[in-house]
Parts: C-alpha cells; sequence; structure tokens
C-alpha cells in the first residue's frame, strides 16, 4: 500500500512541483528514496542556492514520518551544518507526524523553514543565537556558505540501496 | 426482490436509531459471526460452477475441509446475484438468530423494555468495533498465512479520477470499508487500523491526533459506501491482459468467477490443472505436501485457501488487531480480548454503558449501576420493591387459586343436600328410608291385623261371660238348695237326737259324739267352712 501511495505522490509532485522544486528518483533505486532540489524564493536568505535534500520514506510510511536531509550545506539554525544536514521540521517529529499529512506538505514546510528559520526550536545553538541576536551577521555567514556550496547543482550521495 | 435484499433492508432500518443506544446490536452480531462463517475467503481463483472440472479439482484441501465440516470456499463463494449489490463485501448475511443472545438475558427485565430497547439490551455479547464486516482484505492478513488468496481491495486500479473526497487521507486510494472516527474523519479501515497500530501514542486520529477508541469509530454512512462501490476499477487481472472494466462492488465476484484470465495452466505440461499465480518456476504446483502449520495433506496451489481455514494458522483479531490461532480465535474473543466491547457488568439491572473490556471494571467503579452507589441503592431498592410486587402478584394468584378451589369444594359439600332435607337428616341412604318406610308399612298392617283379631276375641268372650254368669247364678241357685237342705237336714237331725245336740257345746271333747259325726263335718267343711270352723275355734 505504501508503494502505491508513494507512487501517487511521487506522479503528484512530479507533474505539479511545489514553487523552487524539482523532484526526481534516483536511478536503479526503489521509490523510497527521492532526490530534490530546492531553490528557495527571492526573499530568502538563501536566494540563489540551489539545495539538494534527500527524502527517505520509510517502509511503513505514511504511518512514520519521512526522513529529510540536507546533502548540500547551509548556515542554518535548524539544519545542522555538517555533511549529515538533519533537519529539524515539527510536522517530522514522530510525536506530531499524521499519516494524512503529505510530501507536498513537507516539501512546504521545508521551504519556508529556509524562508523563515525557527530559532526557538533550534539543532545548531550557535547560529540560532546569532540569528536571533545579530541577524546581519547570519544572514552574511549564510550568504556566504550559498555562494561556497549551493551555487551548483548539488550532488546526491550514491544511494546505498 | 429476494430474502437477502429484504432482510438488509429491515437491517438498515434496525441501524436506524436517532436517539437510541451507542451500540447497534442487530449490526454488531454480523462482525460477531464473522468468525463462525469460517472467513469466507471472497477471492478463490476456481470456479464452482464448472461441474465438469470439480472431479479435477477434488483436491485434498477440499476434501480435509469436508471431512472436517468446515464448509469449503467454493460453497461459500458460490454466486449469489444479490451478494454484489450495494454493500458487496461489506455486507454478509444476518446473524442466524439472536434467540440464543436474548435467551442470556434477564427475561424479567427485558420484558419491560419492549421493542427497540430489547435489542438494545441484547447486545450483550462482545463487539469488535465497527458494525459493518470488513472485507477480508481489510483484516492485513500476512501472507504467511494466506492472504495470497484473498482479492487485496486495497490494491485495485481505478478507472479515471475519482472525487477527491472520496479518498482516504492515508492511503490516497478510494475508501475501502469506511470508518468514521468520533472527531468526523473517514478513513479506511486498514489505513485507520494499521494507524493506530504503529502510532506511537496509541490510538489517535491520523488527522488531528485526537485520542481515539476503535470501537468508537463506526462504518461510515450508506452514501458514502454506495457510491464508494460504484466508482469504476480495472479487472485485477488486468496486468495478464483482462480489460474489463467494472463497479467495485462487483469486482470481486469479476476476478473469483468471470475473469478469463484468472487462472493459468499449471506450469507442468503433463499436469491439467491450473494455478492462479504464475508460479517462480516450472514446477507443478499439484504435488501434495504437508501443511505448514497442521497435518493436513494439501496442494501447493491449494495453500493459501487453506491456510485461511487452517485452525493452526493465524487470524487477526478484528478488535485488538493481534495475530492469534484461527482455533483460539472463540476463547480470544470471549475471554482474552481486553479490546472488545463488552456490556457493563451491570448490565441485567440496566446499565446500558459498553465499554473495552480492558475497562470493564474501571467503568463498574463508577457505574451508577453498581450496588453499592447511591443511585445503586436506589435502583437495588427500587428492583427489589418491584420483586415484591411480583412476589404478591403471584401469591394472590396463588391464594386465589386457593380460594377457587375451596369454594369448589364448598359447592360440593352443600349441593346435594336438597334431596335429603326432607327425610331424617342422619340418613343419607334413601334405599335405607325406603327399608324403613316399608318396616313400617307391615307393622302398621300387623297392628290392625291384630286390632281387629282382638275385636273378634273379645266378641267370642261375651257369650262365655253370660254363660259363666249363668253358671255361677244356677252354682248360687245350688248352693243356697244346697244350704237350705243341709240347714234342713240339721234341723233334722237336732230334732232327733236332741240330747247330743245340747250336750255338744258342754262337754266336747267326748268320744262318743265324735264318732258318729265324721261324715257330717266332712260336708260342713265342703260347702261353708265359715260356718262351719267357727264353732270348732
Amino acid at each position: 500500500m505504501s508503494t502505491k501511495r508513494i507512487t501517487k505522490e511521487f506522479a503528484e509532485v512530479s507533474q505539479t512541483p511545489p514553487e523552487g522544486f524539482t523532484v526526481s528518483l534516483p536511478p536503479n533505486a526503489s521509490v523510497h528514496t527521492w532526490h530534490i532540489t530546492l531553490q528557495p524564493p527571492p526573499q530568502s536568505a538563501f536566494f540563489p542556492g540551489r539545495f539538494g535534500i534527500l527524502l527517505t520514506l520509510p517502509t511503513d510510511y505514511p504511518f512514520k514520518p519521512p526522513v529529510v536531509k540536507f546533502v548540500t550545506r547551509l548556515y542554518h539554525p535548524n539544519v545542522t551544518n555538517d555533511s549529515l544536514g538533519n533537519v529539524c521540521l515539527g510536522i517530522l517529529k514522530p510525536e506530531n507526524w499524521k499519516p494524512s499529512t503529505k510530501i507536498v506538505s513537507v516539501l512546504e514546510a521545508v521551504r519556508n523553514l529556509l524562508v523563515e528559520p525557527q530559532p526557538d526550536d533550534p539543532l545548531e545553538e550557535r547560529i540560532a543565537d546569532e540569528y536571533r541576536n545579530d541577524r546581519p551577521t547570519w544572514e552574511q555567514k549564510a550568504k556566504a556558505q550559498v555562494t561556497k556550496y549551493a551555487l551548483e547543482d548539488p550532488v546526491f550521495p550514491a544511494t546505498a540501496n | 426482490m429476494s430474502s437477502t435484499s429484504q432482510r438488509r433492508r429491515r437491517r438498515d432500518e434496525d441501524d436506524y436509531i436517532p436517539f437510541g443506544p451507542p451500540s447497534l446490536p442487530s449490526a454488531q452480531t454480523q462482525m460477531d459471526n464473522m468468525s463462525s462463517e469460517g472467513w469466507p475467503p471472497p477471492v478463490i481463483m476456481s470456479d464452482s460452477s464448472d461441474e465438469d472440472l470439480d472431479e479435477h479439482y477434488r483436491t485434498p484441501a477440499r476434501q480435509i475441509s469436508r471431512r472436517s465440516g468446515i464448509p469449503h470456499i467454493d460453497a461459500l463463494t458460490t454466486l449469489n446475484p444479490d451478494r454484489y449489490s450495494p454493500d458487496l463485501y461489506s455486507v454478509n448475511s444476518d446473524p442466524p438468530s439472536q434467540t440464543p443472545m436474548l435467551a442470556e438475558d434477564d427475561a424479567g427485565l427485558r420484558s419491560q423494555y419492549a421493542g427497540r430497547h430489547s435489542q438494545y439490551y441484547a447486545a450483550s455479547n462482545p463487539r469488535p468495533g465497527p458494525q459493518i464486516k470488513p472485507h477480508l482484505s481489510s483484516l492485513d492478513i500476512p501472507r504467511r498465512y494466506g492472504s495470497n488468496a484473498i482479492l487485496d481491495m486495497y490494491a485495485l486500479t481505478y478507472v479515471g479520477d475519482p472525487d477527491p473526497n472520496l479518498l482516504c487521507p492515508i492511503c490516497h486510494d478510494p475508501l475501502v470499508d469506511p470508518v468514521t472516527t468520533p472527531c468526523d474523519h473517514t478513513f479506511c479501515y486498514r489505513c485507520l487500523r494499521r494507524s493506530m497500530a504503529s502510532s506511537p501514542a496509541g490510538g489517535v486520529c491520523p488527522i488531528d491526533r485526537e485520542p481515539l477508541l476503535w470501537t468508537d469509530c463506526t462504518s461510515s454512512i450508506r452514501l458514502i459506501r454506495t457510491q464508494l462501490n460504484n466508482l469504476v476499477v480495472k479487472c485485477p487481472h488486468h496486468g495478464r491482459g483482462c480489460e474489463e472494466e467494472m463497479k467495485r462492488e462487483v469486482v470481486e465476484r469479476h476476478a473469483t468467477v468471470e475473469c478469463g484470465f484468472r487462472e493459468f495452466p499449471c506450469p507442468d505440461s503433463e499436469c491439467e490443472k491450473t494455478v492462479r499465480y504464475k508460479p517462480a518456476d516450472d514446477k507443478c504446483q499439484h504435488q501434495e505436501s504437508n501443511c505448514e502449520f497442521c497435518d493436513a495433506i494439501i496442494e501447493e496451489a491449494d495453500s493459501d485457501i487453506h491456510l485461511l481455514q487452517c485452525p493452526r494458522s493465524k487470524t487477526r483479531c478484528s478488535a485488538c488487531w493481534a495475530m492469534i490461532l484461527r482455533e483460539d480465535e472463540e476463547v480470544h474473543r470471549s475471554v482474552d480480548c481486553v479490546s472488545i466491547e463488552v456490556a457493563c457488568r451491570f448490565q441485567s439491572v440496566g446499565c446500558p454503558v459498553r465499554v473495552i473490556r480492558a475497562h470493564q471494571e474501571l467503568h463498574a467503579l463508577s457505574c451508577p449501576f453498581h450496588p453499592d452507589s447511591p443511585s445503586g441503592a436506589i435502583i437495588r431498592s427500587q428492583r427489589e420493591i418491584i420483586e415484591t410486587f411480583g412476589n404478591l402478584g403471584s401469591q394472590i394468584r396463588h391464594l386465589r387459586a386457593r380460594q377457587d378451589e375451596t369454594s369448589r369444594r364448598l359447592d360440593q359439600v352443600s349441593g346435594p343436600p336438597p334431596l335429603n332435607r326432607p327425610g331424617e337428616p342422619g340418613f343419607r341412604d334413601v334405599r335405607a328410608m325406603q327399608d324403613l318406610d316399608a318396616g313400617f308399612g307391615e307393622v302398621h298392617h300387623n297392628l290392625n291385623n291384630l286390632e281387629r283379631q282382638n275385636a273378634w276375641t273379645a266378641n267370642q268372650i261375651v257369650p262365655v261371660r253370660e254363660e259363666v254368669s249363668e253358671l255361677r247364678n244356677s252354682i248360687n241357685m245350688i248352693r243356697m238348695q244346697v244350704n237350705w237342705l243341709m240347714s234342713r237336714s240339721r234341723e233334722e237331725v237336732h230334732a232327733r237326737p236332741t240330747s247330743s245336740g245340747t250336750t255338744r257345746p258342754t262337754s266336747m271333747g267326748s268320744d262318743t259324739v265324735q264318732e258318729p259325726l265324721p261324715p257330717m263335718v266332712r260336708q260342713r267343711r265342703r260347702s261353708t267352712s265359715v260356718d262351719v270352723d267357727l264353732p270348732r275355734l
């Protein structure tokens, strides 16, 4: 069943992707791993960059939330600033996840997170403090990382499966 | 139309209870019969209508099922056109009867709650959840336990874009066996169960995360079910080449019975039988082997069907969603399952509440019908009064009966006397009375006779008396004559011997006087003793 829903959702997302997203499936892999590229809207500090997102859907999706990871580094309070790129997203927490949530909603939440970081629920305390107290510095560093990492097409890791 | 549809209509009316109890016993019993009907596996890709093939199909599995008295799947999937009307797989036949359940209840109490309420009180048996029995594929039975033989209603391919409002929020496909939560969200039966089973918070609504109990969910309304059943789907064998499209409500019948693509010839060219699925290798699928769980000998191709009946195979409890041995199912439902909905312990005194078994004791503590609670005490006293009243009523009836009996006896005693009253009170026997009457008459008669004899005798005596008087007179005459004669003779004697006569009073003892006298003395004494004796003294 999950495969059916995932296939369906992928068809929807790839046909009418939410603004700024392009979605593709990695070659020779199951539908449980999606390669997503996000271009944030102009009002975002991350604007010109293009960010690779690896969306992994558990086998018991939609009863378990999908896992979202940035493959492109970014200077963001809610994304670990390392090669893992873990994202803290409220709707993806197991206690908040609803099986009725669609992947489109997850993607839109990710985009909103880039437009408007949530420093009150941070993964990177330091960046969150900086975001709260010294917004220009944070924007400067964010843009620096964008130019450093995010101007080229994101490179997705070879899928394990 | 047919009796089935009439029954269904009746059930629908039963279902509609505007202010009725939370549980709908009539439909609920259907759920309970789920197991007793032996899980009619809806999709069995064999043809029950073909008589010629039937012999070939007499497989060990079938023989086993016949031997063990389990209705064979073919019999369960027998074509009944009416089965495929709006509710299709959601509707099973009506429960055999509700009477066994009714019998368990307090008859006296039930009689006070006629009609609808009697149903209400009849619902004492466990209830696993939404009333309408779901399709077998909704129970999410693993392949290992034979689900391959079940048509997966959740895997159907729909033609065109269904109304987005009919989609399940979880699987994003048209709803199958729709179930509505108390917070008014609707999901597929299987999706909601899976969600509740996998949710870390336990039973919560997948949309608004409201806590919910499975037993509080209900089957969605008929309007939705009808709409869903009218959706057009492709034949599940469209991958094999079938191009049929049909309403969802008849797809099962098509896939099971009608579709020409439902079977393959056995890959073994020497075997004439067919298989339902394309096997992975070219081995014959009709070699007998032992069932994985029980001792039955089955053909490989029929193992799925067997697994859906095998008592050692597992099935899912529709209440707690746990996999249980099929042979343990009854015990599980009646004793073990904590998620099954049961009636309050004080149902017999009127508590209408139904809770899951795990909460039964909890509810009992706060139940207003608990005998130790204030309201329970009132209820109990009222019931006692009612009971006393009933007892009094029966006592009155008893006494009336006795009174009737007594008065009947009295009538018996005092009834006959009018016949006897004219006669002697002491003599009841008419015959004795007659005897006495006869005796009396005889005596009377005899008395008359005697009187007559007496009179006659008296008449006879009168002349005798007269004669006696005459004789007496004669005697007196004679005596007088004799006396005269005697006195004369005496005078004569005196006249001749005067001396002798004078000497006698003076010389009394002279012998000479006495000797010639004796004859005379004797004569005197004979006639008058006084006259004679006096001189002697």
